[in-house]
């Protein structure tokens, strides 16, 4: 008896695994031990590593950045004998715009800049201060109303 | 290319610092040095690049510690090994090892990485005031000290004493020195080694 | 081992072998499910044979497919916004060893020269012609922009921009490598770099001076923007030329002074050293010894005076540089003319 019918039951193989793997190891050719040379294994450490470098680029860089900046310019502030948040409280009443990064830019790349904002923040305190000093300004008496 | 490295050499150059630790507290202490030696007093910081700075700490031997610390204040240690725990308090640890006080309080206040140990080699601890020569010769500056220095009464003169202006004299029959703390103290476990 | 050689041997490389589409005759892309399973086994060996057969010869442009070389000619022109002539920019890019090779291989097939000449002209006239305009402006743009500069340091910094590295680079930038008739190749600097020159002076034929002037201070004189001038000039002792400068001027003598210093005793130790004059602060540098940061305190301080120093305003290009006043003639001033000046007076006042 002849099956003619038969070549249509081979079933076809599909695409070869090959290429699926090597996306995958494109990022996990660095792991440690088994993880990194077999397939199966890695895929849950990949999973969890994508997972973390997602979460590090959303937040913790965020954090880490924010806290090297604060380092740096309170560093800067120093020198000059200002405290970090004085000074930014002040450069934004003053109307300042400048955020973190480019400050601590400023105080390594441009520190006569950053002396005179430490400047400006120096003045504006002593205005206040000579401010607050002046009794007409903040008592009323009975004979000036 | 000669200009841009001496500006480079100047910029990751090394300052040695002094800091007088004479009736000054340990705890405090640690928070104002340690910054020097993790370099996050310049602007250039950078948790990875190794900026930090040299410390001498000098006179630790007189260290001051506020209340009771230097009775009640514990210092552990834990060999790894069952039965290698061992503690000492703050007086007694000092009385074997005048800078070790101060040593353990910086090394605390450091975070557990492995930057650490190197920090803690570019801490100089000198018990008194003599510092060898080769260290001395390469301090520039000094780090401004945590506390100020009260004078102590026996510290002034009989004149200035009896000049200082006073609201009441003390009556013939009061018996002036008759203050002393009265305790016994427990001798601890002489366990601890250094 | 086996898996970083499949790794490397099926990587990045052929990522672009994995797109899934074919190109049709038609050239457009018809989208394919999938890779086919004989690729794998294909691209590895297509690797293997690269790595048994080693690098493709570096071959000119001109062998591939698509190439004409007046179109390619035209089109240099217009990306750098000149209107040249066809025939000077044709002779611009023909060296001298093209003709010889062309004469000797014609001669080889038994062709007459004589009776049937080539046509050709080569670029040594218009190089000649570019380089002395060349050489001419970056002199005088310098010394209006720096009228303070030594006339030492002017001319190391024309050398430096008129050497072959620098134009060289500058002519393989804007693509002047591929375009060249010559022998060699892959071309050699000091071709590339005549022929450059041969392109300015093919402008300056076509349209003037004034328009190659402003291609060489758009190319050439652009490369010291960021540069370290004072590194171009090496002064060998720049105390002493202070001392002479300072004398000139009527200041009093430089007088080094140590502001700063950290770690004598290791090997990382520092110094910082001030030059006062008059008690001005003229120019202060660090080094590794009292020696060197002195030394390069001088530099500084010279460096200051020739406004070349970091706070001095940086070049003019562009629209603002064609409004400039330039200083073909009269030369600035000779720091070994100072020097001999400031010898001998000494010798006259030690001898009073």
């Amino acid at each position: 008896m002849v099956f003619l019918t038969r070549i249509l039951n081979i079933r076809a193989r599909g695409p070869d695994p090959f290429w699926k793997r090597q996306f995958a190891k494109r990022l996990t050719w660095n792991f440690y031990g088994r993880r990194r040379n077999c397939h199966k294994l890695s895929l849950n450490y990949l999973r969890r590593a994508l997972r973390y470098s997602t979460e590090y680029r959303s937040k913790l860089k965020t954090i880490n950045m924010d806290n090297l900046f604060e380092t740096r310019i309170a560093a800067g502030c120093a020198e000059h004998g200002v405290e970090y948040s004085p000074f930014i409280d002040t450069l934004r009443e003053n109307n300042i715009v400048l955020d973190r990064k480019v400050l601590a830019d400023l105080a390594i790349y441009e520190p006569r800049t950053f002396q005179s904002l430490c400047e400006v923040v120096k003045r504006s305190h002593a205005e206040i201060f000579n401010n607050n000093l002046n009794p007409s300004r903040r008592i009323f008496t009975k004979g000036m109303l | 290319m000669a200009t841009q490295r001496v500006l480079q050499w100047r910029a990751f150059a090394r300052t040695w610092w002094l800091y007088d630790a004479a009736n000054q507290c340990p705890f405090v202490s640690a928070y104002r040095v340690v910054p020097y030696l993790q370099g996050k007093h310049k602007p250039i910081f950078h948790p990875l690049s190794d900026v930090g700075d040299h410390v001498v700490v000098i006179n630790t031997k007189d260290i001051a510690m506020q209340a009771d610390y230097w009775r009640t204040f514990t210092f552990f240690h834990h060999t790894g090994y069952p039965g290698g725990f061992s503690k000492a308090s703050a007086w007694r640890v000092h009385e074997i090892d005048p800078t070790r006080v101060m040593q353990l309080s910086v090394y605390s206040r450091i975070k557990g990485n492995l930057l650490r140990k190197g920090l803690m080699r570019r801490l100089h601890l000198f018990p008194d005031d003599k510092i060898p020569d080769e260290i001395l010769e390469n301090v520039s500056d000094q780090i401004r000290q945590v506390q100020p220095v009260a004078k102590r009464l026996d510290q002034y003169s009989e004149e200035e004493v009896t000049e200082f202006p006073k609201f009441f004299d003390w009556p013939e029959d009061f018996v002036k020195d008759g203050y002393k703390r009265h305790m016994t103290r427990k001798k601890p476990k002489r366990r601890y080694t250094v | 081992m086996a898996a970083s050689l499949v790794r490397s041997t099926l990587g990045c490389q052929f990522a672009r072998f994995l797109r899934p589409s074919l190109i049709t005759a038609a050239g457009q892309t018809q989208s394919q499910r999938g890779v086919k399973r004989y690729m794998r086994a294909y691209l590895k060996e297509l690797y293997n044979r690269r790595l048994r057969v080693g690098p493709e010869k570096l071959r000119h442009r001109s062998e591939f497919m698509n190439w004409n070389y007046n179109a390619e000619i035209y089109a240099f022109g217009k990306r750098l916004g000149e209107e040249f002539s066809n025939d000077s920019l044709q002779a611009a890019f023909t060296h001298r060893s093209y003709i010889e090779a062309e004469e000797a291989r014609r001669a080889d097939l038994g062709i007459d020269v004589a009776s049937a000449p080539l046509g050709l002209t080569d670029n040594s006239e218009l190089t000649q012609k570019g380089e002395e305009t060349a050489s001419r402006y970056i002199k005088a743009y310098l010394r209006s922009s720096y009228p303070t500069m030594f006339e030492e340091a002017i001319v190391a910094i024309h050398d430096h921009l008129m050497s072959d590295d620098t134009l060289s680079h500058i002519a393989s930038h804007i693509g002047i490598g591929d375009l060249m008739l010559c022998s060699d190749f892959p071309p050699e600097e000091s071709t590339l770099s005549k022929n450059f020159l041969a392109v300015v002076g093919a402008l300056e034929t076509d349209k003037g001076v004034k328009r190659a002037e402003s291609l060489v201070r758009d190319l050439v004189l652009a490369q010291l923007v960021g540069k370290e001038l004072m590194e171009l000039w090496s002064v060998t002792n720049p105390m002493g030329l202070l001392m002479a400068v300072l004398d000139s001027q009527g200041r009093g003598p430089p007088e080094p002074r140590l502001q700063w210093q950290a770690g004598q005793r290791t090997i990382m130790a520092v110094y910082q050293v001030g030059i006062y004059s008059d008690k001005q602060l003229i120019g202060q540098s660090a080094g590794e010894r009292v020696t060197i940061a002195e030394d390069m305190a001088a530099q500084d301080a010279l460096q200051r005076m020739m406004g070349i120093g970091s706070g001095h305003m940086p070049l003019t290009f562009r629209t603002e540089a064609d409004k400039m006043e330039l200083r073909y003639d009269p030369k600035n001033i000779s720091a070994e003319e100072l020097m001999q000046t400031y010898e001998l007076r000494q010798k006259e006042n030690s001898v009073s």
